[in-house]
């Protein structure tokens, strides 16, 4: 952008006195090992600067982006930068998932240099979904991404009404410029496109009558209309609350959307196909993770792409350079065991996760389970998950482990898991359950394991010191 | 293809409330929890990895006994994990041979009382539990419900049921919700909501724990014994220090977990109730609970470590 430098902001004293004791608070909890230095930072430049966010991504010459929802954020706005990148822009990226207000501002004072000024032309920021109002008047985004609204860790967001009231909020917040594009296919979140708002509203959904499920899962929610209250008939069911449904009395149906992903190919664990057509253009794209929910998510971040002036080609170049986020799905090798890491953080992302890996039973499973507050602190959410697709011969060897061990093994045996199948491992010693699973794992089978958020943390630091990957603040 | 909500299909066919959702991957068959008619204590069946557990012969085995639970509107009062009661119900039955069929049952469906012996109602939303609170005073279905429980019908509550099951629920900035007044006591919501482990001592069941999440306080009224005392957490108010409410064979509590798979005993009080509805007097054969004991022993641990 020619003109950018008359919108440089001119920082005062406090503005480089925030950004000075943030970038110090930074490099202290870096020097003294604990953790990757991504919220203090921002806490303390926070407190001593309340509009530094406002300040520094206004003087971005490409504007910001903010991407919310339950699931698939995290993925979504790594998709996107990467086709940003793609396209040459320089994008400000909170990467780590650091994603409450002070983590974007940690992210942004950690790029500054001491007067506040940024190398980035664009800043893309996954939000944490009650943080989304605060985020959207501090950053005046030109584009807000909603994925999907499921039930997730709700001992700390109250109830999902409660999570999509603030999301009407922070779409009100929307100036006439902005854009908010909404997933079609899931009314909790496409009927958000009907308040009345300056934004201009987009829709993404996906056409391919060959993934219906034809019955919703367990785990679903939001199946009333908004507008009169009956239930909601599904004419498709992709997952959990997506498909293509309407009201019986004709007062809301699925919107058309303006993005469409068409004739899905899931290849197993290596990925998927997908064409995708925009209002103008179509492209076939590959979509290098797994799973018809990471479909969703290339969709998502290809909408938000064009509606950003790039185009369908520039998405097909970014999705192939794309590699999956830390932790979510990774594959590590200890000796000559195979491991698949697969992040669970809540009953959808767990089925999605199940119905991902039961094709390659009989599974060795190593399943952690953490109740800190970012995991949820209540377990109950273990028996919406439908534990009942490893039954039988499908496992061959559960290992459970983290502070919730017993309780996951409890829900196995009642998802129909014989007992003898099942091992718990102490709750507090996260290297005996690895060398239990991994001892119970045959040389030419993978062991895969799937943790909660902190439990993923935990994980990570101990192969970190095994040798076996790097601290994910290093990516 | 046309495809309605769950409760619907599963209402109508009366099949497993869990049945499998997807079969486009070829998934596994799901446990058959609708085991009707079987011979009572006979072996278990096996096809679906379920564990043998002790064969007994406290009852006659001259007779299948078969109970009917219902999960009353599980399609709105289901957050929470609240269905691994009917769960727990279903396996338990199972283990011992007895025949037991879960329905839904929901908002505007028949609600047959002389079919059922057992009854779950668990917690929803603000916005469900208002159709809910409606649905129970159309066609003198809550007078049934109430019924029921005094002829003898098992009953187990949660959270939003639980408040609903009392005189009424008045909450924050709307109107008074009614109730069926099976229970008595009624529910007001307070200023903060109560989210946490909750550890109960019953003189019944021994040693309970779940977790509570609710802003409403629920107060007794004299006469309705509670469930037990609250040692870690707040309980049905946070005032005087109780937990849940128990009438015949009817139990209110707050407590999440879900509930009956960590609390065995209530499970198989449940049962044998239910039992006792259909059959006269029963004794349930003991089961092996050594993965639920140290579930339920490591959530106290827990509990106590997080207060």
């Amino acid at each position: 952008m020619a003109n950018q430098s008359s919108k440089r902001i001119r920082p005062g004293l406090r503005t480089t006195a925030a950004i000075s004791a943030g970038k110090l608070a930074g490099w202290a909890t870096r020097r003294l090992g604990r953790g990757g230095g991504t919220a203090l930072p921002g806490l303390v430049a926070e407190r001593l600067d309340p509009r530094l966010v406002s300040r520094m991504v206004g003087q971005l010459g490409r504007g910001a982006a903010i991407v919310t929802g339950t699931n698939g954020k995290t993925t979504t706005t790594r998709m996107l930068s990467a086709i940003m990148q793609a396209a040459g822009w320089r994008v400000l990226h909170n990467r780590s998932g650091s994603n409450l207000m002070r983590g974007l501002v940690s992210t942004l004072i950690s790029a500054a240099n001491l007067r506040g000024g940024l190398h980035e032309e664009f800043a893309l920021f996954e939000v944490d979904e009650a943080a989304t109002p605060a985020a959207v008047k501090a950053v005046q985004p030109r584009l807000l991404l909603i994925n999907n609204l499921f039930r997730d860790q709700l001992d700390r967001y109250g109830e999902v009404v409660a999570v999509r009231r603030k999301w009407v909020a922070a779409i009100n917040a929307l100036g006439a410029n902005s854009v908010v594009l909404l997933n079609a296919d899931a009314p909790a979140v496409a009927s958000l496109g009907l308040g009345e708002h300056r934004a201009k509203v987009r829709y993404f959904g996906l056409d391919d009558a060959a993934h219906n499920i034809g019955v919703l899962p367990h785990a679903s929610d939001a199946l009333n209309c908004p507008c009169c209250g009956a239930a909601l008939v599904y004419d498709v069911v992709y997952s959990a609350d997506s498909g293509i449904y309407h009201c019986p009395n004709g007062d809301f149906a699925r919107p058309t959307p303006d993005y469409v992903a068409r004739q899905v190919t899931l290849r197993g664990p290596d990925g998927s196909d997908v064409l995708i057509a925009s209002p103008d253009d179509e492209q076939a794209l590959t979509v290098r993770v797994p799973g018809l929910y990471n479909v969703y998510n290339a969709l998502a971040a290809t909408a938000a792409a064009c509606e950003l002036g790039l185009s369908l080609a520039d998405a097909q170049q970014g999705l192939m350079a794309f590699q999956a986020a830390f932790g979510r799905i990774e594959r590590v090798q200890i000796g000559d065991k195979h491991l698949l890491l697969v992040l669970v953080k809540n009953p959808v992302g767990f089925n999605e996760a199940l119905r991902m890996l039961t094709p390659a039973a009989p599974l060795h499973l190593l399943i952690i389970i953490n109740d800190l507050a970012a995991d949820g602190r209540d377990v109950s959410w273990l028996w919406d998950v439908d534990f009942e697709l490893l039954a039988g011969d499908t496992t061959a060897r559960a290992t459970t482990a983290g502070l919730r061990a017993a309780d996951m093994a409890l829900r196995l045996k009642y998802a129909g898991v014989d007992a003898s199948r099942i091992s718990a491992a102490p709750a507090d010693n996260l290297r005996a359950a690895l060398d239990l699973a991994l001892a119970a794992t045959p040389g030419d089978a993978t062991l895969y394991v799937l943790p909660t958020y902190t439990a993923m943390l935990q994980l990570r630091a101990l192969l970190g010191d095994m040798g076996v990957v790097g601290r994910f603040w290093e990516d | 293809m046309s495809a309605t909500l769950p409760h619907h299909e599963m209402s109508e066919k009366g099949e497993p409330f869990f049945a499998p959702t997807n079969n486009e991957a070829g998934l596994p068959a799901q446990p058959d929890v609708s085991v009707k008619g079987e011979p009572l204590f006979a072996p278990t069946n096996n096809q679906a990895g379920l564990q043998a557990q002790p064969q007994h012969s406290a009852l006659s085995t001259q007779h299948s006994a078969l109970i009917h639970v219902a999960f009353l509107y599980a399609d709105l009062m289901n957050i929470y994990g609240d269905r691994g009661n009917t769960i727990s119900i279903a396996q338990r039955c199972k283990w011992r041979g007895i025949g037991v069929s879960v329905e839904r049952v929901s908002v505007g469906d028949p609600l047959d009382t002389d079919k059922y012996d057992l009854y779950f109602f668990g917690g929803g939303q603000d916005q469900q539990q208002e159709a809910v609170a409606a649905d129970l005073q159309r066609d003198g279905r809550g007078t049934r419900l109430r019924q029921a429980v005094e002829d003898g019908a098992a009953l187990l509550s949660v959270c939003g049921g639980y408040q609903l099951l009392g005189h009424y629920y008045q909450p924050h900035n709307a109107d008074k919700l009614p109730g069926i007044s099976l229970f008595d006591a009624y529910s007001v919501a307070g200023p903060t909501r109560f989210i946490g482990n909750m550890v109960v001592d019953s003189e019944q069941f021994g040693r309970l724990v779940g977790f509570e999440n609710h802003s409403a306080h629920t107060y007794l009224n004299k006469g309705l014994p509670p469930l037990g005392r609250v040692t870690v957490g707040h309980g049905n108010n946070g005032e005087d220090g109780w937990e849940g409410a128990v009438y015949k064979s009817a139990i209110g509590c707050y407590l999440h977990g879900s509930l009956l798979p960590k609390n065995p005993p209530v499970a198989d009080w449940l049962i044998e109730r239910a039992l006792i509805r259909r059959y006269g007097n029963v004794t349930l054969p003991p089961l092996d609970d050594t993965i639920e004991v140290k579930a339920h022993d490591a959530a106290i641990e827990r509990a106590k470590a997080t207060h």
